[in-house]
C-alpha cells in the first residue's frame, strides 16, 4: 500500500460517522491506525456507554482514590492488564446512558442480588461516583456532561464537576443536592465562564439561598440556557414557588444572556407570573420561556397576553397546564393579533373551552407569525374545532397544529377534511382522541391523497373501522392512528 | 457561468502545468483559479510540480476539467457533504481504476489542495473498508500486521464493546 499522510487516514476514517463497527476493525489492522482511531473512536464514547463491555474498560482507569469508594461493596472490579492508551481522556461527552452502562455491566457481572430499583442502588450510585470522577482527572477535553440521579457522597466530586473548565453543557438531573453542593452550584454560576447550558431540573436544592442565587444569575453573562423545572427547596420539599417567581424576574430584568428558560412545574402561582411578566415587558433576549404546571390561572394567562402585546423576543412559549380558563385564552389569542413573534405556542390542559378554541380560530386570520399551536386536552368542542378548521383555508403561515382530547367529533372531523382540501402549509395535524367516526376519518383519508404537504396525521383513538384502514392503503405513511 | 462559481478568467485562457516527469498540459485556466494552488505552478517552461508524475496529474486535471462548474463549497459544508455517502456515478467510474492510482490520486490531492477530489478519494477508501474485518482489510490493501499477538489480543478486548454498534 502506498504510503499516504496521517491527514489522509483521519479524513478516511472520518467517513465512519456512526459506524463504530469498521472503525474497531480499522482499529486493529495496525500500529499505525490504532493510533490515529483510537481518540477518534472514544471522543464519541458518549452515546454508547450504555455498553457494559465498555463500563468493563473504563473501570480499568480508576486510580486508588477513585476505587476505594467501591471498597465498601465488595465487588470484584476488572483485572487486565493496565489498558494500552489513556482511552478516557479522549471523550468530549458522557450522556445518561452512564446509567444503563453500570446496570448492564452489573449484569453482565453477574450480580444478582443487585437492587432492583437502581435509583435506590447504592453500588450503582457509587459505581457511577467513581467513573464520573475518574472522567474528570483524566480528561480535558470534555464538553457535554450529562448525570442523571446520583447522590454525591463526597463533596470532592462535585467540586471538581464545578471547577472544570471545558465543560460547556451540564445536566444534573435529578441530583440529590445538599446544602453544602447547593452552595457550590451557586459559586459555579458567579465563577464558571465555559458554561452555557445548565439543566437543574427535578432538584431538591437542600439549602435555597435565594439572595445568592438572584445575585450570580443576574451578573451571569455566559450562561445562554437554564433549566430549573420542577423544584423543590428547603427541608420539606416547598415548591420554590412565588419566591422563585420573584426572583426569576429580578433576574430577567438584570440578566442580558439568557435565551432559555425552563421553570415547570414549580408552582409560581398568579402572584409569581405577575413579577416574571413585569420582567419580560423590559427583557429583549429572552426567546424561549417554559412556565407550564405553575397553577398561573385565568389572571396569570392575561397578565401573558398583556407581554405578547410589548415583547418581540418570545419565539416559544409553553404555558401547558395551567388552568388559564376560557378567560384566560381568549386574551392570550387577542394579544397574536398584536405580537409578530411568537412562533410556537403551547396551551393544552388549560380548558380554554369553546370560546377559547373561537378566539384563537379569530387570531388566526390576522396573525403571520405563529407556527406552531397546542390547545389539545382544551374542551374546544366540535364548535371550536369547526372555527379552527375554517381558518386554515386562510392561514398561510400556521405548520403545526395539535389538537388532541378535543371532543370534535365527525362533524369536526369533516371540517378538516374540507380545509385541508385547501391548506398548505400544515404539515403536522393532530385529531387523536377526538371521537371522529369512520365517515370523519374516512373524509380525512380521501384528502390526503390530494394534500401532499400534510406530513403527519395523528388519529389515534378515534373510530378507524375495517374499511377506513382499506381506504389508508397509500397514505398510511403520513397518518398515524 | 454557473451561480457559485467566482471564475474571472475567460474560457479561452489557458496556462501551463508540467509534471515532476517532464510532461506539459495546457488546461483550462478557470480550474487553476478555482484550485489556487495550482497557478503557483503556472508557466511550465521553468517550473514544474515536484511530487506529481505525469500519469497521475492527467488524472487529476481530468477530474478538475469534469468539475469545472460545480458550485463552491463554503468550509461550513464540509461537515453535510461527508455524511453524504452517495458518489456521484462519473465519480465513481473514475475512482475505479487500480488501487495504486486511487492512494496517488488522494495524495496528489491533498498536496495540491484540491479538497473535493480529496474528499471523494477518501470517501472511496473508507467504501472498500466498510465492513470488512481487519484480516480481510490488510489483504485488501495489502497491509503488514505489525501487532504482537498479546498486543493484538488486549487492542481486541479494550475495543470489542464498538464492535456491537
Amino acid at each position: 500500500m502506498i504510503k499516504l499522510p496521517n491527514e489522509c487516514f483521519y479524513k478516511i476514517f472520518n467517513n465512519f460517522q456512526n459506524d463504530y463497527k469498521s472503525l474497531y476493525s480499522c482499529l486493529l489492522v495496525n500500529r499505525l491506525w490504532c493510533r490515529i482511531i483510537v481518540p477518534l473512536l472514544w471522543s464519541k464514547i458518549g452515546r454508547k456507554l450504555e455498553s457494559g463491555k465498555l463500563i468493563n474498560i473504563c473501570l480499568l482507569t480508576l486510580n486508588a482514590e477513585e476505587q476505594a469508594l467501591l471498597i465498601p461493596f465488595d465487588i470484584l472490579l476488572p483485572n487486565y492488564p493496565k489498558p494500552l492508551f489513556d482511552y478516557t481522556s479522549y471523550t468530549i461527552s458522557i450522556d445518561g446512558s452512564l446509567n444503563d452502562g453500570i446496570i448492564n455491566w452489573l449484569n453482565y457481572k453477574g450480580y444478582e442480588k443487585f437492587h432492583k430499583n437502581w435509583k435506590d442502588d447504592k453500588l450503582a450510585n457509587a459505581i457511577k461516583c467513581s467513573l464520573i470522577a475518574m472522567f474528570l482527572r483524566t480528561n480535558k477535553k470534555l464538553k457535554d456532561l450529562t448525570i442523571e440521579r446520583i447522590t454525591y457522597n463526597d463533596n470532592k466530586l462535585f467540586k471538581n464537576i464545578c471547577r472544570n473548565n471545558t465543560i460547556i453543557y451540564l445536566d444534573l438531573y435529578e441530583n440529590q443536592f445538599d446544602s453544602g453542593e447547593t452552595k457550590m452550584l451557586i459559586e459555579v454560576i458567579g465563577k464558571n465562564i465555559a458554561l452555557t447550558s445548565l439543566y437543574l431540573s427535578d432538584n431538591h436544592l437542600g439549602s435555597w439561598k435565594g439572595e445568592a442565587f438572584t445575585e450570580v444569575l443576574c451578573k451571569n453573562t455566559t450562561l445562554t440556557t437554564l433549566s430549573f423545572n420542577n423544584n423543590y427547596i428547603g427541608p420539606h420539599k416547598y415548591y420554590i414557588g412565588i419566591e422563585g417567581g420573584k426572583i426569576f424576574s429580578k433576574v430577567l430584568y438584570a440578566n442580558t444572556a439568557l435565551t432559555s428558560l425552563g421553570l415547570s412545574g414549580n408552582n409560581i402561582g398568579n402572584e409569581g407570573v405577575k413579577a416574571l411578566a413585569k420582567a419580560l415587558h423590559i427583557n429583549n433576549t429572552l426567546n424561549s420561556l417554559n412556565i407550564g404546571e405553575n397553577n398561573i390561572g385565568i389572571e396569570g394567562g392575561k397578565v401573558l397576553a398583556e407581554v405578547l402585546c410589548k415583547n418581540t423576543a418570545l419565539n416559544y412559549l409553553c404555558l401547558s397546564n395551567n388552568n388559564i380558563g376560557i378567560e384566560g385564552g381568549k386574551a392570550l389569542a387577542k394579544a397574536l393579533y398584536i405580537n409578530n413573534t411568537l412562533s410556537t405556542l403551547l396551551l393544552e390542559f388549560n380548558n380554554i373551552g369553546i370560546g377559547g378554541g373561537k378566539a384563537f380560530a379569530e387570531a388566526l386570520y390576522i396573525n403571520t407569525a405563529l407556527t406552531s399551536l397546542d390547545i389539545s386536552h382544551s374542551g374546544i368542542n366540535s364548535e371550536g374545532g369547526k372555527a379552527l378548521a375554517e381558518v386554515l383555508c386562510k392561514n398561510t403561515t400556521l405548520t403545526s397544529l395539535s389538537l388532541r382530547s378535543n371532543n370534535i367529533g365527525n362533524e369536526g372531523g369533516k371540517q378538516f377534511a374540507k380545509a385541508l382540501h385547501i391548506n398548505a402549509t400544515l404539515k403536522s395535524l393532530s385529531l387523536s382522541y377526538n371521537q371522529i367516526a369512520s365517515e370523519g376519518i374516512g373524509a380525512l383519508a380521501e384528502v390526503l391523497h390530494k394534500n401532499i404537504t400534510l406530513n403527519s396525521l395523528y388519529l389515534y383513538g378515534n373510530q378507524i373501522s375495517y374499511n377506513n384502514e382499506n381506504l389508508l392503503k397509500n397514505i398510511i405513511i403520513r397518518m398515524h392512528y | 457561468m454557473d451561480n457559485g462559481t467566482s471564475n474571472s478568467a475567460s474560457e479561452n485562457e489557458t496556462i501551463t502545468l508540467k509534471s515532476c516527469d517532464g510532461i506539459e498540459f495546457h488546461i483550462d485556466a478557470r480550474i487553476a483559479n478555482r484550485y489556487t494552488l495550482l497557478n503557483n505552478w503556472n508557466g511550465g517552461e521553468s517550473a514544474c510540480i515536484p511530487n506529481v508524475n505525469g500519469k497521475v496529474l492527467e488524472k487529476v486535471l481530468e477530474w478538475c476539467e469534469h468539475h469545472i462548474n460545480d458550485p463552491q463549497l463554503n468550509c461550513g459544508d464540509d461537515d453535510s457533504r461527508r455524511r453524504n455517502t452517495i458518489i456521484e456515478e462519473w465519480d465513481e467510474n473514475f475512482l475505479s481504476c487500480d488501487q495504486d492510482m486511487l492512494f496517488e490520486i488522494i495524495l496528489a490531492a491533498n498536496y495540491l489542495e484540491i479538497k473535493p477530489l480529496l474528499d471523494l478519494g477518501c470517501k472511496t477508501v473508507a467504501n472498500m473498508m466498510k465492513s470488512k474485518s481487519p484480516e480481510e482489510i490488510r489483504s485488501a490493501f495489502n497491509i503488514d500486521n505489525d501487532y504482537t499477538p498479546e498486543e493484538e489480543e488486549q487492542f481486541r478486548k479494550e475495543n470489542e464493546w464498538a464492535e456491537d454498534y
